[in-house]
């Protein structure tokens, strides 16, 4: 793994003033080659609850530590000493990991560190945000990931695609995506920021709440975006988080297309045993020709959750306690979109979260 | 004949309030305020135990539940005496004007235009499966016209309505032990043991809210609780083949083990308990 600087980073100055190198760096070459020189930023947006204490973390291959800057960490581990850096004091609900190290072991980090962590989750961009965001920015691409697991083995299909564009679309490339934005979820959009027709800021935003930056013309631009993220996030967790509860309005993933009987039941099985990536552990209720009701636990924190599995929708079912954790609704939601044809849009109360 | 239990029908009222579900009589009529679920009323000299109070700032209503086909009109029609201001002492604002309604919900057994005479109530019948709804208007008892035409334009086919609640005080058999077992699994995942009282099962079916049925209505399902746990205890104890399920009399506590208990393990011999081959689905007909 490549290391970006040989001494250890110990402040907030000292992160920054690297990341304005490697973008500055990228950003000449990107403007002289059209090619960038260094490796991609990586964030990771984690939603963490107030039960979590950094200070109980178990080494595992990686340490912790503490810099100058309160509720700025430095990651450690066995090849970099600046493997990442976690911001817990920007906002304590949603932390910000970041890593200059390629995205194979980044990646690994946070998935590890995350779904096996309680209390802590990954930040989940729903279709629908990603959809508004898609208008807020220039579109560059979409990645889209159907993984088909639910399916028949013999049968099962996995469907991956990344779509780029350095400018406006054609009229045939845009039948092409809209074609397969009616049949699929976005899992990833590239996305890019121009002033004065000059490219300003290109980046990547996936559904599990990574943000991947090929280049910035400053750390500002990144920043901005996170920022963005992480208020609207916010939104949609009160939004969730109003609503939960016997009282609360319903919480709802609205199916495009019906989830077919048998892949249902492959998908009752992921929860049976309590699997990633859902997190959720749960047995069967009920089940009539109408509804199938599953309830059980979110191992995320460890509340009660349940959820009713009509033809048309799945509500989730919460309670209103501060533990019980709205993230759950857009993990679900966000999952499902990997797993089930056609879109599946979560609405609370009536209203779809955006 | 085949018609739908009390759980099911508290959830449709419940979903009545919920913003979102497709058919929300109560909120589109104005009854934004959080309702109240059994409260205790003593007025004149006598006791009220109505099921629900729902209200807004211009008005109240006294909602009732039922699924038996005898229940005493009196039961009932006494609630056309209690005035507004009594929402005072159940904690609910009290509305500027006094534009009541006393509505009972129930089966095509338990509800229609005789029995609604007699309730001095107007009657909504939920079918089973949400199919077959009937709505009976008494314009003296229902006063509120927007409750009316709300109620007049109920469809025939609802949706299911959702879960909110995993059981009521009339919940027994197959599936109070499926009730339980979501409860069972939160208690598993909060480590290798935890104490708990059947009391706070109850909070848990009633979906973590305490204030929500009478205290009488919550003993009674302790009582139910208990008794499936001591059979949980027996039978898991010996599917397991360890110690899983304790009980201390003396506190009336119940422990449970999970050290060594792989979660598949524990959600197959779990369910299978609470899946009795022979017993048949059934809830006990409402006595409120």
């Amino acid at each position: 793994m490549t290391s970006v600087s040989e001494k250890a980073i110990n402040s907030r100055e000292e992160y920054f003033s690297v990341l304005e190198d490697i973008l500055e760096k990228n950003y000449e070459s990107y403007e002289m080659y059209g090619k960038w020189k260094r490796p991609h930023i990586k964030n990771y947006l984690i939603e963490r609850n107030e039960q979590f204490d950094i200070k109980k973390v178990k080494e595992n291959g990686y340490k912790i530590l503490e810099t100058e800057d309160r509720g700025f960490f430095r990651i450690k581990n066995n090849e970099s000493e600046n493997f990442g850096f976690l911001e817990t004091e920007r906002d304590e609900r949603i932390w910000r990991f970041s890593s200059f190290a390629p995205s194979y072991y980044s990646d690994s980090f946070v998935e590890k560190w995350v779904t096996s962590t309680r209390y802590l989750d990954r930040s989940w961009f729903i279709n629908s945000t990603l959809a508004t965001l898609e208008k807020r920015y220039i579109f560059r691409g979409i990645g889209l990931d159907f993984y088909d697991s639910l399916g028949d083995a013999a049968e099962r299909n996995r469907f991956s695609l990344k779509m780029w564009t350095s400018g406006e679309l054609e009229e045939y490339q845009d039948k092409i995506l809209q074609l397969l934005k009616d049949k699929f979820s976005r899992r990833s959009l590239r996305l890019q920021e121009m002033e004065e027709e000059r490219s300003k800021h290109l980046f990547e935003v996936y559904s599990n709440g990574k943000v991947t930056t090929t280049f910035a013309k400053n750390p500002t631009y990144i920043m901005n975006i996170l920022s963005d993220l992480i208020t609207r996030y916010k939104k949609s967790l009160e939004l969730i988080e109003e609503n939960r509860g016997i009282w609360g309005g319903l919480i709802e993933i609205r199916l495009s297309e019906p989830i077919p009987e048998s892949k249902l039941d492959s998908l009752l099985s992921f929860f049976r045993k309590g699997q990633n990536p859902f997190r959720l552990w749960m047995t069967e209720l009920e089940k009539t020709e109408k509804i199938h009701r599953i309830y059980g636990v979110d191992l995320h924190t460890g509340q009660k959750i349940g959820l009713d599995i009509t033809k048309d929708s799945i509500w989730i079912n919460m309670g209103s306690g501060k533990d019980d954790c709205g993230n759950a609704a857009l993990r679900i939601s966000s999952l499902l979109n990997s797993y089930v044809l056609g879109s599946a849009e979560l609405y609370v109360g009536g209203v779809l979260v955006v | 004949m085949y018609e739908i239990d009390s759980l099911d029908l508290w959830r449709y009222v419940i979903s009545f309030t919920k913003r979102g579900f497709p058919y929300t009589p109560f909120l589109n009529a104005g009854y934004a305020r959080r309702p109240v679920i059994e409260p205790h009323i003593n007025y004149d000299g006598g006791d009220f135990s109505p099921d629900m109070i729902i209200s807004s700032p211009e008005k109240w209503a006294i909602i009732d539940l039922t699924l038996n086909p005898e229940k005493d009109p009196e039961s009932v029609s006494k609630y056309s005496h209690l005035p507004k201001n009594i929402l005072a002492d159940i904690g609910m604002k009290v509305p500027r004007a006094d534009i009541k309604s006393v509505i009972v919900f129930g089966s095509d057994n338990s509800v229609n235009e005789e029995k609604c005479r007699g309730f001095k109530s107007a009657g909504v019948v939920i079918g089973p499966d949400g199919e077959g709804n009937k709505f009976y208007d008494n314009k003296d008892y229902l006063q509120d016209d927007k409750l009316r035409v709300e109620f007049n334009g109920i469809p025939d086919s609802l949706p299911p309505a959702p879960t909110s609640i995993l059981a009521v005080p009339e919940t027994t058999g197959k599936r109070l032990r499926k009730a339980i077992v979501p409860v069972l699994f939160l208690y598993i995942e909060s480590g290798e043991k935890r104490t708990f009282h059947a009391s706070e099962i109850v909070t848990e079916l009633l979906g973590g809210d305490e204030r929500i049925f009478s205290l009488h209505s919550r003993q009674k399902m302790e009582g139910g609780i208990r008794n499936l746990l001591m059979d949980a205890m027996q039978e898991l104890n010996k599917k397991l083949k360890k110690r899983f399920i304790t009980y201390n009399q003396k506190t009336e506590e119940f422990t449970i083990y999970t050290k060594g208990l792989s979660r598949t393990r524990l959600h197959d011999a779990i369910t299978e308990w609470s899946n009795p081959a022979k017993e048949a689905v059934s809830t006990t007909l409402d006595q409120f």
